[in-house]
């Protein structure tokens, strides 16, 4: 059977196998008692590589990109490092819809229905009041009869009530006729007759009829305008003289029972006040328009609600019930205008709320203003079938109060006004470790460095970006971008749902950026504003749709040619561990030397130190400058493999930096990096740029 | 019984006793050394006695001090400078005898019976081994050190019988049957291992392949097991599942009156392990160039030496299976040759060699032995040894009536400084014989004229 073996316990055997030895030496222990065993042996150790070329880099990290001659760059890309969404540029746009309206729909002038009543008194009751005895007797006694009538003027001051007028009590008229028609029938012609027509309830003439002859057998009007006339319906004819040519020498037959009678007749009579019976039916037709009050000299041609609510009053001060129809012509719903009937009870109020969602809007369909208007036709009906007469005035109305809330717009066409959007601010991470490079560094130029953006853009809206970036180093320090600002792309009406893109790259010549760059950027804030309509046009037609977006994408593209003339590198690692063991210590070495074995392919000029951190955070150097020679430029300004440097490094350490470096809570070591030309001259790096470094570590013991 | 082996056993050094063949007069000779030899007594019964020896191949004890500030040193610089390459070894082997009985009957024929139990062990390493220790790696730089170092140990206890036969009336030959039971082996297999240090930053490459058997041992290479050896009785020395078998052959002859030869092969057998057995087998590679490090993105890691320590561990972590295995015995051949000066002094030369864990070594000995009174034998050799180069020894027997004290050694230098020499033997111990030879009796004068062949036959039989 085959058993796993644990670590070796060699001692055991090992002691075994000394057991026989010490037997056979035990006569002679005292001869080998009291000897020394010294060490002074030497240890070589390899302590590590260090080794990378740069294309390993650019497979590790997608940060990385080479171009087509091998050059070494970053590409950085982030996306929507700032956007603007339809719901944010729809909220400030339509924020101004969200109003309250009050309309008052006034009934006016109240026409009534042609009103007429007629009464017939027997010429008798006139004879009676004949002031001619000889007159009246001749005509009581010859009744019957034939005779010649004699002509006559009687003044008879007689007073005929009127039947009363039904469909109203008082009215206070604003226009009307009143017509008084006189039927003769009786057997004389009559001339210069006159009546009087008195209104009971105030005891006023409303008005004198008067007829210079009325033919025996035929029937005279005259007519009365009641323009601003105050009546009743209580009304009397006053008559106060009947007079007649007689006939004329002529036998006519007596016949005291034919009638006079009196036909009287209101028409078109318009009432401004009074005590009426409204008929059912219209009482009030109005075409209301409302405006929508934006502050940015918006014009909105066209919306397209997702959400609305009308909350709306209704407060009645008409003495019958009221039926308010509401027709929306220029508002859809499925295609239809909108429609809403709401009832009042006399003087009474309605309130209620509408649903306006799923609607589009017409903003645009009065000439006069083809904007931010909407319309909407009301009228304002008496419901049943069944008149009352209640106290009325023209100036009765009904007040709608109204206001547009949870607006919830989903598209607008139109002028959207020029004004400033703020972008939101937003602070890109770079993912750049810089840390490890030390604040002394020197600023790091890099000699041709680029950001694109690229801004999407499907709002129908000239837009102008003027925004800003600000960068935050690794140590602290700032810089600013400071761009141009740019206009943005969009969509025609024809292209709407389509996405315009706009790029454009901010270099050296046009923006900060190398200076952005030079102070190892952690990250970036961008802040700024958009314009809308920058050019201020307002026969420009803007559209926003709910999938409307702006959304801006940066990419860097840096190109790693750069100068720099101290790129302090500084990595902490563990303290010098060596754990001897074995009965040694550290404080047996004689000396350690580390072997630095090197092959540099990047024209660096490159130093290194040690030091060690103590407890306290002092730093103490423990191996000071020891060089790298940078590798050598070829004609091309790249390096060839017989431009890379190579060599040896022999750093000798005493027992004393040994035991500074193994009682440091952290060794520090710090590489230095200094471009040709004392860093004033630009190098380019390649993927075929490497770094080999193996450390070994030879420790002499002296014990 | 292990500790009876180590009181038993006084610092003394190594394995071919070049002495014991030149000393009939102990029963040693006939167990230990040729089977074919007649002892000087009819009966001899060994009391406890022991061997033990040392070998090293590069240097001294001494070699390995230095005197500074009055202070001793250990400094391996001068060691460094003798050892070879590779095949550097350092041996010990202990043994007791634990029984011994010979007898000579119907007067051509000598049994013996004994028991003896051995513990040898040897390590084998290469030079870069302690040089890497000692200078560390940092004198190898841009060189390959090889480092795998062979261990070797083996016990065990022999049980044997011999016999003795006059084939003729100048030569006998010999056998000594044994039975062996075995109660430790370590044998390293395969053992190739190296470190090279680049010198480009000195990074390291190390490889292994090892494999290692053992028997009788726990899994030492396990952390968890605490106990070495595995056996849970305490007879394991006299009695294990491990059996071998081996002879010894011997050949004795009398060329002449005073010339006598001698050869003998011992050992010739083996062991077959069964029981507690396991295979370590540590093969890899391992390369350590330091911790990689990336620009502008890694965070400082320690540089510490545990990361290379973990992963050295890692490399040298064998895998143990267990598997039977055999190991030969180190044979081991001698011829000899003595002259006898005169009845009480001779001289003599021997060449011996030991072939174990595939390498041979050799020595050549001249010896003089001489018997100064009736009841003390002496002598001195002195000669080379492959391993442990030049040497002189000496031997002493007391012969105190029917009781026998005696030590041998073939390095006294070792023995008097230990600073100095490179190995010796020892045998010591007490033995008991009985029907020794009367004292000898006066020298024959042979007549001028040749003997006839009746005649010549009729002298040697009085002699």
């Amino acid at each position: 059977m085959q058993t796993m073996i644990k670590p070796a316990h060699l001692g055991r055997l090992t002691g075994f196998l000394m057991l026989a030895a010490l037997l056979f030496t035990g006569c002679y222990k005292d001869k080998f008692t009291d000897i020394e065993v010294p060490y002074r042996g030497t240890l070589a150790l390899p302590v590590g590589t260090v080794s990378f070329s740069l294309s390993d880099l650019l497979a590790e990290d997608s940060l990385f990109t080479a171009d087509a001659q091998g050059g070494v760059g970053i590409v950085y890309r982030q996306d929507n490092f700032f956007s603007l969404s339809a719901s944010d540029l729809l909220h400030d746009l339509t924020e101004g819809l969200q109003e309250n309206f009050i309309k008052d729909i006034t009934v006016g002038f109240l026409s009534m229905n042609d009103m007429a009543e007629t009464l017939s008194l027997p010429f008798s009751q006139y004879v009676d009041k004949f002031n001619d005895p000889a007159l009246r007797a001749f005509l009581q006694q010859k009744d019957g009869s034939m005779q010649p009538i004699p002509a006559f003027q009687e003044n008879i001051q007689d007073e005929i009530e009127l039947p009363p007028l039904a469909d109203f009590t008082y009215a206070e008229l604003e226009s009307g006729l009143l017509r008084l028609t006189i039927q003769n029938s009786l057997f004389v012609d009559l001339q210069d007759f006159s009546a009087e027509l008195v209104d009971n309830a105030s005891g006023q003439t409303v008005g004198v009829f008067e007829y210079a002859y009325i033919a025996k057998g035929t029937a005279e009007t005259q007519e009365l305008d009641l323009q601003g006339k105050t009546i009743s319906n209580d009304l009397k004819v006053r008559v106060s003289d009947l007079n007649s040519p007689g006939s004329g020498g002529t036998p006519v037959l007596i016949d005291l029972d034919a009638p006079l009678a009196y036909g009287l007749e209101l028409k078109n009579v318009v009432v401004r006040s009074g005590q009426v019976a409204i008929q059912p039916g219209l009482l009030a037709a109005d075409a209301l328009a409302f405006d929508f009050p934006l502050q940015n000299d918006e014009r909105l041609a066209g919306l397209y609600m997702n959400g609305a609510k009308v909350n709306y009053t209704l407060d009645s001060d008409i003495g019958v019930p009221v039926k308010l129809k509401a027709v929306f012509p220029h508002i859809f719903k499925n295609g239809q205008p909108v429609v809403q009937e709401i009832n009042v009870q006399p003087n009474g109020q309605s309130s209620g709320s509408l649903d306006f969602s799923n609607t589009t809007w017409k903003l645009d369909q009065q000439a006069t203003q083809p904007f931010n208007r909407f319309e909407v036709a009301v009228e304002l009906s008496v419901p049943g079938t069944a008149a009352n007469q209640v106290v009325f005035s023209s100036d009765d109305k009904v007040t709608f109060r109204f206001s547009l809330n949870d607006v919830q717009v989903a598209e607008a066409t139109g002028y959207f006004g020029f004004r400033e959007e703020q972008l939101e601010e937003n602070e890109i991470d770079l993912g750049f470790d810089l840390s490890k490079f030390g604040s002394e560094s020197s600023p790091l130029y890099f000699s041709d460095p680029k950001m694109k953006i690229i801004v999407d853009n499907s709002f129908g809206i000239p837009l102008r970006a003027d925004f800003n970036v600000k960068a935050t180093g690794s140590n602290g320090g700032s810089a600013l971008l400071n761009p141009l600002p740019v206009n943005i792309k969009q969509p025609s009406l024809a292209e709407m749902g389509q996405v315009a893109t706009t790029g454009f790259v901010l270099n050296k010549f046009n923006s900060n950026i190398v200076d952005l760059l030079s102070i190892y950027p952690t990250s970036l804030l961008f802040n700024g504003t958009a314009t809308i309509n920058p050019d201020n046009d307002p026969q420009a037609l803007n559209f926003i749709t709910a999938e409307s977006a702006l959304t801006a994408s940066l990419e860097f593209d840096l190109p790693f040619r750069f100068q720099v003339q101290d790129l302090v590198y500084r990595d902490t690692g563990e303290a010098l561990n060596l754990d001897l063991e074995a009965g040694l210590t550290l404080e047996d070495i004689q000396k350690a030397d580390l072997k630095i074995h090197y092959e540099n392919g990047l024209p660096l000029a490159t130093t290194a130190r040690i030091l060690a951190l103590d407890a306290n955070g002092g730093e103490t150097v423990v191996v000071e400058n020891a060089t790298i020679e940078p590798a050598m430029l070829g004609a091309n300004g790249k390096v060839s493999p017989d431009g890379i440097a190579a060599g040896e490094l022999l750093l000798s350490l005493s027992r004393e930096q040994v035991g500074q470096l193994d009682r440091a809570v952290k060794n520090i070591y710090e590489i230095r990096f200094q471009t040709g030309g004392n860093g004033q001259a630009p190098i380019n790096l390649y993927t075929d740029y490497n770094i080999d470094l193996k450390v070994g570590l030879s420790l002499t013991f002296d014990k | 019984m292990l500790i009876w082996i180590a009181f038993s056993v006084v610092p003394l050094w190594a394995q071919q006793e070049m002495g014991l063949v030149f000393l009939p007069h102990l029963v040693q000779s006939a167990t230990q050394a040729n089977p074919a030899i007649f002892t000087d007594a009819r009966i001899n019964y060994a009391l406890p006695n022991a061997y033990a020896g040392y070998q090293n191949s590069s240097f001294n004890l001494g070699s390995l001090l230095v005197e500074k500030d009055g202070q001793k040193q250990l400094d391996l610089e001068a060691a460094l400078g003798k050892m070879r390459p590779s095949g550097n070894t350092a041996r010990l082997s202990v043994a007791a005898n634990t029984f011994a009985l010979s007898f000579r009957f119907l007067k051509k024929f000598q049994a013996s019976f004994f028991s003896n139990t051995h513990l040898d062990a040897q390590f084998v390493y290469p030079k870069g081994l302690p040089e890497l220790l000692w200078r560390g790696n940092g004198a190898f730089i841009g060189q390959e050190a090889e480092v795998g170092p062979k261990i070797n140990v083996l016990g065990y206890t022999e049980y044997g019988v011999g016999l003795a036969a006059k084939m003729f009336d100048n030569v006998s030959v010999g056998l000594n049957f044994k039975y062996i039971n075995g109660f430790l082996a370590v044998q390293t297999v395969k053992s190739q291992a190296s470190v090279l240090t680049d010198e480009e930053y000195y990074q390291l490459s190390l490889k292994s392949d090892m494999i290692l058997y053992t028997a009788g041992l726990t899994d030492v290479f396990d952390e968890n097991e605490d106990d070495i050896l595995r056996y849970q009785y305490k007879s394991f020395i006299f009695r294990t599942n491990n059996i071998g078998f081996a002879v010894d052959l011997g050949i004795h002859a009398y060329l002449t009156d005073k010339l006598e030869v001698q050869a003998a092969a011992q050992d010739l057998g083996n062991i077959n392990w069964k029981e507690h057995v396991l295979e370590q087998h540590s093969e890899g590679e391992y390369q350590y160039a330091g911790q990689a490090i990336r620009p502008l993105g890694d965070e400082g890691k320690d540089f510490d030496l545990g990361v290379l320590r973990d992963s050295l561990s890692e490399l040298f972590e064998p895998v143990s299976k267990r598997k039977a295995f055999v190991t030969n015995l180190p044979n081991r051949y001698y011829v000899a040759t003595k002259y006898s000066l005169s009845p009480k002094l001779s001289v003599g030369a021997s060449l011996h060699s030991e072939f174990y864990q595939y390498k041979t070594n050799w020595a050549l000995a001249a010896h003089l032995q001489k018997q100064v009174k009736g009841f003390l034998y002496a002598g001195l050799i002195a000669g080379y040894h492959s391993q442990t180069a030049a040497f002189i020894g000496a031997n002493a027997t007391l012969q105190l009536g029917p009781l026998q004290l005696f030590a041998i050694s073939d390095n006294l230098i070792t023995l008097i400084d230990p600073y100095k020499g490179r190995g010796t033997n020892l045998r010591a111990g007490l033995n008991l014989v009985l029907g020794k030879k009367k004292e000898v009796k006066p020298a024959v004068v042979l007549p001028e004229v040749p003997l006839g062949e009746e005649e010549l036959k009729e002298v040697q039989k009085n002699f």
